[in-house]
């Protein structure tokens, strides 16, 4: 009975993602369509549609999971997912709008005018995009296999069909009317079985779950698949400010969140954009923490690597019960898929933007959507290949190596004038480099020492490469003052000045047909091929 | 735009009592290259609204000046906002250790803190376009009664 709603919850949710994406298709016609959505959707569309593409498997599975396992401590993850757009937004959001580019390496080659740096950030992005990709992935295959008894690798699979299908259709404007459907989709399916399970809750006398008072202790069936708890139990203090420092400041150079950005229509929208985001993922990052904290009332025995993502999926039935309970795991199953569907679509896109322009010879439209293929098949792999990280875990991963590369280049690339191209380089080779490595050697579990400082150090790279990469370039771009880029002040013109006050600069350079930077080259050839 | 050339003489000359208006060369002598003077620059110190905005488009010393100016206070918001986000963070995982009190951190982290960082999202965003305000009012010259 339960596998049967679940699996019809399942394929709701999929036909009614592709469903709308085709609907986008018939809109997108030129290139700009399909990577940008033309810029032309409004605020609180795109705010919707950020927040789903962001809420992924770990802010659905994988917070519970680790609240369950570890305690309070773990509510920073949710903080440092909210509060890393508050960052974005005080120093990123309005400047990158107006940079005019489409992905992260069309900024850092309008920024610094250097093919070299374009590429190291491309392969960057690949590698982040791969990385975060991986967990989403595995959450699709544990969701199908909880809640069905499936092999693990049937959701993963089945999700990498559907994110290729739909990205490949449709791309930026599908992907945008189908993620603001899936936030309202996953704010539904988290807060409707929470509500029903808070009131079992309260009928059975509202004891408040006990949680030991030493979080190091708890995870005593950890075993060999999770490196992560014993650094977290070794170090508790150093691992909080690691996951703190990685989420806060990871959150502007994540691929699929950066291009986001661009389908604003101005600066001034990116940033007013940015702040009902912030609501809407608070709003349901009130949620998971409430699983967490029930779940070690309901489902004490979760403590597992693998099995404590699950949590979410099986509160509700255990809970409740019955035909309710299972209708409840149905809409919680529904949910988790919007999440992987959403985050997955996203970031693929942002990958094969990256992989059809600076890896493959690009060719427009049909090159991204030949690109769709490896940017889902190699996260693919490696979901089949590796198991038994927690879902969140590897997603702090990800975000290490975003705040170590992308967010100096970003922050300093947007505010300092000095910032030079081998500056940028020797930075994101130091700090994002570095930061990859750690998080390769704690993945494979092939580290010199699975325990002690050095371990702790790798697992949590943040706090060490953050500085390391934002020392590495400021370092080196003030030891090669000759080689600032000739049109720095143009470009932070560019950055920082209103639309309003720039539109006659824009207006002329389109006129004489100078381009601005790699975007604007692409928008306007988007532009031309409109008529066919 | 102004477009007659405008030179500031010497004190003596513009002491006068001629009026330097259509002072041209009388003599057919090519030698001494004489420039026609239309008026004083009586408004040197103020610019007109179009004239900064051309020196932005134009991308001189003045007008990347102007964005600098714009840029230092725009930074100036952010790094304020961030100090505001940074200080409670960084203390609250110290804090929290200490207290050892459970209920207390689920209260604050899973609960208080995001209608405050949409507040503070807020504030930062209202300084922001008013710094954007501000310079686009001294770049268009819309207040011709405010100082200069």
């Amino acid at each position: 009975m339960n596998e049967a709603y679940t699996i019809s919850a399942v394929s709701a949710v999929v036909l009614a993602s592709v469903l709308i994406g085709g609907f986008g298709l018939r809109i997108s016609r030129t290139t700009s369509d399909f990577y940008v959505a033309s810029r032309t959707v409004g605020p609180s569309l795109n705010a919707s549609a950020i927040s789903g593409e962001y809420l992924s498997a770990a802010s659905f599975l994988g917070v519970a999971g680790l609240l369950l396992v570890h305690g309070p401590d773990m509510l920073w993850y949710p903080v440092g997912y909210t509060a890393g757009y508050l960052v974005l937004l005080i120093f990123v959001a309005a400047p990158l709008r107006r940079s005019g580019a489409y992905t992260l390496p069309d900024f850092a080659e309008g920024r610094l005018e250097s093919a070299r740096v374009r590429r190291v950030v491309s392969m960057l992005v690949v590698g982040t995009g791969w990385l975060y990709l991986v967990p989403q992935l595995q959450g699709a295959g544990l969701t199908l296999g909880t809640l069905t008894g499936s092999p693990r690798w049937l959701g993963a699979v089945l999700v990498s069909c559907v994110v290729v299908v739909a990205v490949a259709a449709g791309g930026m404007r599908s992907i945008t009317f189908v993620q603001a459907f899936q936030y309202w989709l996953k704010l539904t399916a988290l807060l409707v079985p929470a509500v029903f399970v808070l009131l079992v809750w309260h009928h059975d006398g509202g004891a408040p779950p006990v949680f030991p008072a030493d979080p190091g202790a708890a995870p005593t069936a950890a075993g060999a698949g999770q490196p992560l708890a014993t650094s977290r139990a070794d170090h508790p203090l150093y691992a909080t400010y690691g996951l703190i420092v990685a989420t806060f400041l990871g959150t502007m150079g994540l691929p699929h969140v950066v291009v986001r950005f661009y389908t604003s229509p101005d600066g001034r929208a990116a940033r007013r954009t940015t702040v009902v985001v912030l609501a809407l993922v608070g709003l349901f990052y009130l949620l998971p923490p409430l699983y967490g904290w029930l779940g070690r009332l309901y489902a004490p025995e979760l403590t597992g690597a693998g099995d404590a993502d699950s949590a979410v999926l099986l509160l509700p039935g255990r809970a409740v019960g019955g035909v309710g309970g299972d209708l409840l795991g149905a809409l919680v199953a529904g949910g988790a898929f919007a999440a992987f569907l959403s985050t997955a679509s996203g970031l693929t896109m942002a990958v094969a933007g990256v992989l059809s322009q600076d890896v493959l010879p690009a060719r427009g439209v049909r090159h991204l959507r030949v690109a769709t293929v490896p940017a889902m098949g190699v996260p693919l792999g490696g979901a089949l290949l590796m198991s038994g990280m927690p879902v969140a875990d590897v997603v702090g991963m990800a975000f290490a190596v975003s705040a170590s590369a992308f967010c100096p280049l970003l922050v300093l690339g947007i505010w300092w004038r000095r910032l030079t191209p081998p500056g940028a380089l020797a930075g994101l080779l130091l700090g994002g480099g570095l930061a990859l490595l750690a998080v390769a050697l704690t993945v494979a579990g092939a580290g010199p020492v699975r325990t002690g400082w050095l371990h702790t150090l790798l697992a949590w790279p943040a706090v060490w490469s953050v500085p390391v990469g934002f020392l590495a370039m400021v370092l080196v771009s003030l030891a090669t003052p000759g080689s600032i880029p000739p049109h720095t002040s143009a470009t932070m013109t560019r950055l920082h000045l209103p639309e309003s006050l720039g539109a006659r600069q824009t207006a002329a350079a389109a006129a004489g047909g100078a381009p601005q930077g790699p975007g604007a080259r692409q928008a306007r050839a988007g532009r031309g091929r409109e008529p066919q | 735009m102004v477009t007659s050339p405008v030179r500031v003489f010497p004190a003596s000359l513009r002491a006068s009592p001629l009026p330097t208006l259509h002072a041209v060369s009388a003599s057919a002598e090519p030698a001494p290259r004489r420039e026609r003077v239309t008026g004083e620059p009586r408004t040197v110190h103020r610019l007109p609204g179009h004239r900064t905005q051309w020196e932005i488009d134009e991308q001189t010393t003045l007008g990347a000046a102007y964005v600098r100016s714009l840029m230092r206070s725009q930074l100036r918001a952010g790094l304020a906002a961030f100090a505001l986000l940074a200080l409670p963070v960084v203390t609250l995982p110290l804090f929290f250790a200490a207290l050892r009190n459970a209920t207390v951190v689920w209260a604050v982290l899973g609960f208080c803190c995001y209608p405050l960082l949409v507040l503070l999202a807020r504030w930062y965003i209202r300084r922001a376009e008013r710094n954007e305000r501000d310079f686009a009012r001294l770049v268009r010259g819309a207040d011709h009664d405010g100082p200069p």
